[in-house]
């Protein structure tokens, strides 16, 4: 797995209803954006902020960790491919998933 | 087919009952994720990488057109229009709202269907040769012991906290369509020196991070028997399984530690002792099951038929699908239609809703209502009419169900991978797909003849890559994915363990690897050599030494 070369993470999780991927975003809430997510910039905030979601039993989620990211040209990017994979959708069903969500909104997707 | 009697529908219903529950106490948040979980595996919910998952049980792989028309009711009102079959005979819905669960279980049970069992440490659906009781050979039906082993292994009490998963396949004739030896234990029905039909019990058998061929604990049993039999051997796993080692706790890891003499010794200790009290399964009770699946009342035909050789020779694309895909029937005048769910360039094992249907409507028209799912990610008309064959063909051609690949390049086993599975590794649907694509040409496949690729998306091996004549596994190297290539693997009578050529290759390079052990195949095969003879005459050497001189 590639080290990211500064230390930047943030929470997802899974939505409890839909299994959907989600992101903590900066008012605590879950939002399907990775770009709305909420960033942090070592580990120690890290670990606490998904203790902290953890603890509170939170009903909307399931199974909250952490992942790494970095900024590509101005958004927010997984650096494992099992990350933007998951926050895409299959890749052999464009159709589906998050991915076919932003193509309709006309927003550009990251490479994977 | 096997039909529910009262006890089975009322447990089905109060499962989902149950479920239904626990789904809103979960919901309400009454229940914690930790507690829920189990629950929700219990019934067959898994949850994926971008969504839940929905394993619904098809026991033996045998379904009737109205099961499989709810499935496809399920698919369009609570999916994505699509279902996945699976390597274990099952069917999986990748899009299903925690909430509309419930209802969809109990548009299960309205068919006699379920998804219990399908995830946890207990027995799962036993699976079966999807040929039973039609193809020639066979010494008897596999399904109605199937049926028994489903309904002693359901809800059982000391079954349901194994320390893992458990699965059961038999096979009916002396060739194995159902991968016996990979199996935690696997059944063949045979005749003993008296010519009496029995029961053949492999064990240990199994794939994932430690692939083994199962040993043969005992050589012939008594039919009577195989309840008590296996309760033996699963009170020795239950005893001695290591609970407190996740990769060593399935009961292949604790046959190799014990070895199979002293394994065996201690399933006969354990079979004696149990003496009387051993399940003994009642003559009755057999011959009810039994009855489940009689043959169906077949015409009197010639096998040769006037109407399917004319259409051979007036349709191009016919007689290749009639070649390939449609199997000699144990009747004259019928036969095996396998429809492939590999199409060029497909998803295997996928089929949409429409496609169902359409299966569905051939099935109930044209096959005595009845189906199957195989192990291969195909579907089966069991029982079609020779003089039938071209009007099946023409409605799966409009389906796009009638590639004539059964068991060529490109009609793949694949696990979902990294595409769907939270636990993957790497993608494993785009490689078949670049392979099914490379081999587009079905004269080229024909040429090529019978090829194995089995292709999985991490080291669990769910798409049996270990028994693929070439198997690739998708791994995760450096952050990029990777696959690794075994040849000589195979999951029939003779079955073995695939070897690892090499060094793996990357995504772009693996269908180049792919071409050139294929190609090597072609250049050094004997007349009617198939590619599993073939290496098994020459071994890896010359396959290494091609694809590593050209990488
Ligand atoms: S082999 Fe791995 S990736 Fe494929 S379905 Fe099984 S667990 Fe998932």
């Amino acid at each position: 797995m590639p080290k990211p070369k500064n230390f930047l993470q943030l929470v997802t999780a899974n939505r409890l209803n839909d299994g959907l991927v989600v992101f903590l975003n900066e008012s605590g809430d879950w939002t399907e954006s990775i770009d709305r997510a909420k960033l942090v910039k070592s580990k120690e905030d890290a670990e606490s902020l998904l203790k902290e979601r953890s603890s509170t039993g939170d009903d909307a989620i399931i199974e909250p960790y952490l992942i790494d990211v970095e900024i590509v040209e101005g958004t927010i990017a997984p650096v494992r491919y099992r990350e933007k994979l998951r926050g895409l959708g299959p890749t052999v069903r464009t159709d589906l998933g998050r991915q076919s969500e932003v193509a309709r909104s006309g927003l550009e997707l990251a490479n994977v | 087919m096997y039909r529910y009697d009262e006890f089975d529908a009322a447990f089905v219903r109060s499962r989902v009952a149950q479920f239904r529950d626990q789904v809103e106490r979960r919901v309400k948040g009454e229940l914690t994720e930790e507690k829920f979980r189990p629950l929700r595996l219990m019934n067959g919910l898994y949850l994926q990488l971008h969504a839940y998952m929905l394993r619904v049980a098809v026991p033996y792989g045998t379904m009737n057109s109205r099961q499989l028309r709810q499935l496809a009711f399920i698919a369009d009102k609570y999916d994505k229009g699509y279902g996945h079959f699976t390597t274990r005979q099952n069917i999986q819905f990748n899009w299903p709202k925690l909430s509309d669960v419930p209802d969809i279980l109990d548009h299960l049970a309205d068919v006699e269907m379920h998804a219990i069992q399908t995830s946890g440490n207990c027995i799962r659906n036993v699976t079966a040769d999807h040929w039973a009781g039609v193809v020639d050979g066979e010494v008897e039906d596999p399904r109605p012991v199937s049926e028994l082993l489903r309904q002693w292994s359901s809800a059982h009490p000391e079954f349901t906290f194994l320390p893992r998963k458990f699965k059961i396949a038999v096979a009916g004739a002396e060739k194995d369509r159902a991968a016996i030896a990979f199996h935690d234990i696997g059944i063949k029905i045979r005749r003993n020196e008296q010519g009496d039909p029995g029961y053949e019990i492999l064990v240990g058998g199994g794939m994932g991070r430690t692939p083994i061929v199962g040993v043969t604990v005992r050589e012939w049993l008594p039919k009577g028997e195989i309840l008590g039999y296996i309760e033996a051997i699963m009170r020795v796993y239950n005893l001695h399984g290591r609970r407190d080692n996740k990769y060593k706790a399935r009961i292949k890891i604790l046959v190799l530690e014990l070895g199979k003499e002293e394994f065996t010794r201690q399933v006969e200790e354990e079979y004696a002792r149990m003496g009387e009290t051993s399940v003994q399964v009642d003559p009755a009770e057999i011959e009810r099951i039994e009855n489940y699946f009689v043959p169906p009342h077949y015409e009197q035909l010639n096998d040769a038929d006037p109407v399917l050789a004319a259409a051979e020779n007036d349709n191009a694309g016919f007689a290749p699908w009639v070649a390939q895909n449609v199997a000699k029937h144990r009747e004259p005048g019928y036969g095996i239609v396998n429809v492939s769910l590999k199409p060029t360039g497909g998803i295997p094992g996928d089929a949409t809703s429409d496609q169902m249907r359409v299966v569905a409507d051939l099935a109930e028209n044209f096959s005595f209502d009845e189906l199957r799912v195989t192990h291969e990610q195909n579907l089966v008309l069991p029982h079609v009419k020779k003089s039938d064959l071209f009007e099946v063909w023409k409605s799966l051609v409009a389906a796009g169900l009638a590639t004539a690949n059964l068991g060529l390049v490109s009609d793949i086993i694949c696990c979902p991978g990294l595409d769907y599975c939270s636990l993957a590794t790497a993608r494993s649907i785009p490689v078949a797909q670049d392979i099914s694509n490379h081999f587009s040409e079905l004269e080229r496949q024909h040429e090529i003849g019978e090829l194995k690729i089995k292709i999985s998306g991490c080291i669990n091996a769910c798409g049996h890559h270990h028994a693929g004549h070439i198997g690739i596994l998708g791994l995760e190297k450096r952050g990029e994915e990777f696959y690794q290539v075994t040849l000589g693997g195979s999951g029939d009578e003779n079955a073995q363990v695939g070897e690892i050529i090499g060094p793996g290759f990357s995504r772009t390079e693996v269908i180049g690897a792919v071409d050139t052990i294929v190609d090597t195949y072609v250049s050094l095969r004997n007349e009617n050599e198939t590619f599993l003879e073939a290496y098994r005459r020459v071994g890896p050497k010359p396959f290494k030494e091609a694809v590593y001189a050209t990488h």
